[in-house]
């Protein structure tokens, strides 16, 4: 490589040539919002035209080819009964919104994310609350890759604690606050909504890289929020679920919000009536409390009144007026928080709370290392920053660590919320997923009352279930069935967002009015990504992901295979909804994996595994014998033989072959010299709709080494006929082959 | 010492990944071996565990295996590389109340404590583990 000298000399030079030369990216506007009842507090609003982002997005070359236009619908099977649900396209969203539209203008559903963060370390406390927006016609993977850019900052919205606002009394002053934020929150979030209101009223066009024109209606999808955001945006308290109309006290019940009658003014006539909220519901109960305490006049009698209302305090929400757009429907159940959170903070704490600390860490510690994941060997107690990750790495281990000491209920409880989050991971989720995360649901709540006995080891005792969280799990089916696959709204992009667009960024300010320097750097950061991008295209390097790793190392090696290419599509029956506007072929362009460097060797329908192993072994000519020695495996000589045998003369019955083995005599000099492999890289099938990059996994067999003093030998499984074309689908029907898969058994079979 | 083949997958330990000398020696590329030919091929070492139970525990739903041992040795077998399917992770089984009844006793009467390291040599009953990833919770479940 070249170095090319640098042809500025001073960084001022450089930002004046990214500030004058560079194209930009949508522009920013400044706001001053001041609340009426905090008069002598005003805030500057940051943001940008949501309809701008979404051209802006819609252009870039990065996501040429990952785009979806067209509403489409994904069936498992011929018959169209078992739909399957994955990108947003396929969901219900996209089919409900072309029918409120012309019939030349196509959906673009925005995607927004928002979560308040921290930016400062030790000092102060700053807070930023961006929100970030996508276009739900840009496929899941993308966005959630953050070196994609696919999200795009929309706007920061002011973080105010109103100290300077005169409260009537003590109490009220410990808690408006916050409702005054939250105020302050719709109404800049009401600004900034604006033009986007505007474009779900009128097609704005909309030009992709390839150069085509589409009408676009844009509408917003969905909000990617913590709990604590989503009642915000709702305009609910706290504790009130978005779903449906359940209160605190309902949170801990097993069926889905049953309409409760002391709060609804609505009288049903069957009392299992499952209620779903929706904006107008909302936006009636403000309305009630407005009439009777109109703001205008004294706004903290409003805001009580409110809070007795289940109401966050806001009388004019930002959606309000958002055509078609339904809030409760728009936001997003996440799984970062509302699933792997949620099982660290509750569950794994109640089993803790029965089986005490000493014990489950005991019992971590004992667990074997595993390779390529965590392992706990400190215990569980003593850590005391839960990332994600970790909350993830627990979830992998943590059930059968309760057994011979937790009650078979809750075991029962926890396997069925593992199975429920597990579910919830997945890309494409069918109806038949969907009932069985219901019916996982269900076992849960038919078990949870175990946890509440803590006798034996004290610990915390828990006498309620009335956690938002458990409650929620009611609403991921609807929710999914709505927006697609969890794995297309999760807060974890927006905490990976943070760290570019938040954490960086401050650090490059100097502390004061840091939000309009934050600005300032990240769109040079914007101008230089898109210089990337240009130079990128113009070196013809387009559309290849710039983390495909090139694994030079294992370079297939298996000789005399056939090389397998063509991949069968997987067994997907679409039914593709004619798109209005522009016919274009993109809804069937196969997305072509990047070459795998690896060889096939084993195909299972449409599915292959393969192995590869580095062209040079580890170790060469090493003697049999001494093999034996140091790997401690005396039994390797006679097994080599037997398989000699086998192999020759096939499969013999035990008297045949201890004959045979008699006779066979010396090993042949070809194996008294052995080439010796410490691992060896396993691309897996792809299991079910997923058809994305393959799997691979690194198998390791290998005495101990320089740098990690355990000698490393896992366990596998192993086909013993791996020749052998089954009539199962794929590897999951050959695995369960030995097993009796609980897929397909009714549910009443599956537990007791 | 033998193993019958039986329908469906076995879990086993890796122990050696190997081939004959013959395979990797230079000017291979010149070499053709018959597909049948065990020269040709890369073979591996391994331990077997039992079969699967046909059910899975009541209350867990995960499946146990067990080493097997025939006269004190562990069950051996030399297989084909291909034939090995994905890893399979396995995590021991507690039986009793205290999770140190799992340690044991060393030939000369100390305590060995099972780790993170030497689990999978010293204890003999295990579970397979469904939760490890998505691709063992899709394919074990």
């Amino acid at each position: 490589m070249k170095r090319t000298e640098a042809t500025f000399t001073t960084a001022d030079e450089l930002y004046s040539r990214i500030d004058n030369f560079l194209p930009d990216g949508p522009k920013w506007y400044c706001k001053e919002v001041t609340l009426p009842e905090a008069p002598n507090e005003p805030q500057l609003l940051f943001y940008r035209n949501p309809v701008e982002c979404l051209e802006f997005l819609s252009q870039s070359p990065a996501f040429d080819g990952h785009q979806d236009y067209s509403p489409v619908k994904h069936f498992t099977e011929k018959e169209c009964t078992n739909r399957v649900y994955g990108e947003a396209n396929m969901a219900d969203a996209w089919h409900y919104y072309p029918s409120k539209i012309g019939p030349k203008e196509t959906v673009n559903l925005a995607f927004c994310g928002s979560d308040k963060t921290h930016v400062t370390n030790f000092s102060g406390d700053g807070k930023v609350h961006p929100v970030y927006i996508t276009s739900a016609q840009i496929r899941a993977d993308i966005p959630n890759q953050p070196n994609r850019r696919a999200f795009l900052l929309l706007c920061y919205l002011p973080v105010c604690k109103f100290n300077k606002t005169q409260y009537p009394n003590v109490t009220q002053a410990r808690t408006f606050p916050g409702r005054l934020q939250a105020r302050l929150t719709h109404a800049c979030l009401k600004i900034v909504m604006e033009k986007l209101k505007e474009a779900g009223q009128t097609a704005v066009p909309m030009v992709n890289f390839r150069g085509e024109c589409r009408m676009n209606r844009v509408f917003l999808g969905g909000w990617i929020a913590d709990k604590e955001e989503q009642n915000l945006l709702a305009a609910l308290g706290a504790n009130s679920c978005t779903g449906c109309l359940a209160e605190t006290k309902d949170l801990g019940d097993e069926s889905p919000c049953l309409v409760s009658l002391s709060i609804s003014h609505f009288i049903f006539q069957f009392i299992n009536l499952v209620q779903p909220r929706d904006s107008k519901s909302i936006l009636q109960k403000i309305q009630e409390v407005k009439t009777k305490f109109p703001p205008s006049n004294n706004i903290w009698i409003f805001l009580t009144e409110c809070q007795k209302a289940q109401l966050s305090g806001v009388d004019d929400p930002f959606w309000k007026d958002l055509p078609h757009t339904d809030i409760c429907k728009v936001i997003c159940h996440d799984t970062l928080h509302g699933l792997h959170k949620a099982f660290k903070d509750h569950t794994v704490q109640w089993n803790i709370n029965r089986i005490g600390e000493f014990e489950i860490d005991n019992r971590i510690r004992r667990l074997p290392k595993v390779p390529g994941f965590r392992h706990f060997s400190g215990g569980i107690s003593k850590i005391s920053q839960w990332s994600g990750k970790e909350t993830k790495d627990l979830q992998r281990i943590f059930l059968p660590i309760l057994t011979g000491v937790q009650t078979s209920e809750a075991i029962t409880a926890t396997r069925a919320e593992l199975d429920f989050i597990y579910h919830a991971g997945w890309k494409m989720l069918g109806e038949d997923d969907l009932s069985r995360m219901i019916d996982f649901n269900k076992i849960f709540h038919r078990n949870k009352h175990a946890f509440l006995r803590t006798y034996q080891h004290g610990g915390r005792e828990l006498d309620h279930f009335h956690i938002p969280k458990l409650h929620s799990r009611h609403h991921y089916p609807e929710n999914i069935r709505w927006l697609g696959a969890p794995y297309n709204y999760s807060t974890e992009i927006t905490e990976r967002y943070h760290i570019e667009i938040a954490k960086k960024a401050y650090k490059a300010t100097n502390r004061k009015n840091y939000a309009e320097q934050m600005l300032l750097w990240l769109r040079r950061q914007e101008k230089v990504h898109l210089r990337g991008l240009f130079i990128r295209w113009r070196n013809g390097q387009w559309n290849k992901p710039s983390d495909v790793d090139t694994d030079t190392q294992f370079d297939g090696f298996l000789p005399e295979l056939p090389l397998n290419e063509q991949e069968d599509p997987p067994q997907v029956v679409s039914l593709i909804v004619e798109e209005p506007d522009l016919i274009d072929d993109l809804s069937i362009v196969n997305e072509s994996l990047s070459q795998p460097v690896l060889k096939s060797s084993h195909v299972t329908n449409s599915t292959e595994v393969s192995h590869a192993i580095s062209r040079r072994p580890h170790l060469i000519r090493q003697p049999l014998e001494s093999i034996m020695m140091k790997y401690n495996i005396p039994g390797l000589e006679t097994a080599l033989k037997i398989f000699l045998i086998q192999s020759s003369k096939g499969v013999l019955n035990p008297q045949a072959l201890r004959s045979e083995l008699q006779r066979y005599g010396p090993l042949s000099l070809d194996w008294k010299g052995l080439s010796i492999w410490n691992r060896c890289t396993i691309t897996l099938p792809t299991v079910g709709f997923e058809e994305d990059h393959p799997e691979k996994r690194t198998i390791l067999a290998r005495l101990k080494t320089k740098k990690d003093n355990t000698p490393r030998f896992q366990t596998v499984f192993v086909d013993p006929k791996p020749d052998d074309p089954e009539p199962q689908d794929g590897i999951r029907g050959k695995l369960n082959f030995s097993f009796v898969h609980p897929r397909g058994i009714p549910f009443n079979d599956l537990f007791y | 010492m033998t193993f019958s083949i039986n329908e469906g997958l076995q879990v086993a330990q890796l122990k050696l990944i190997f081939s004959s000398h013959i395979l990797t020696t230079r000017g291979k590329e010149n070499i053709r071996f018959h597909p049948s030919d065990s020269r040709g091929k890369i073979l591996a070492y391994v331990e077997w565990f039992s079969k699967a139970a046909d059910k899975p525990h009541g209350t867990m739903q995960m499946y146990g295996v067990s080493r097997m041992h025939k006269d004190g040795r562990p069950r051996d077998g030399v297989i084909e590389l291909r034939s090995i399917v994905q890893p399979c992770y396995l995590l021991p089984r507690f039986k009793t109340q205290r999770a140190t009844d799992l340690d044991i006793k060393g030939k000369d009467g100390s305590m060995i404590r099972i780790d993170g390291d030497n689990c999978l040599d010293l204890v003999d009953d295990f579970w397979i583990n469904c939760f490890q990833d998505q691709m063992s919770y899709q394919t074990v479940f």
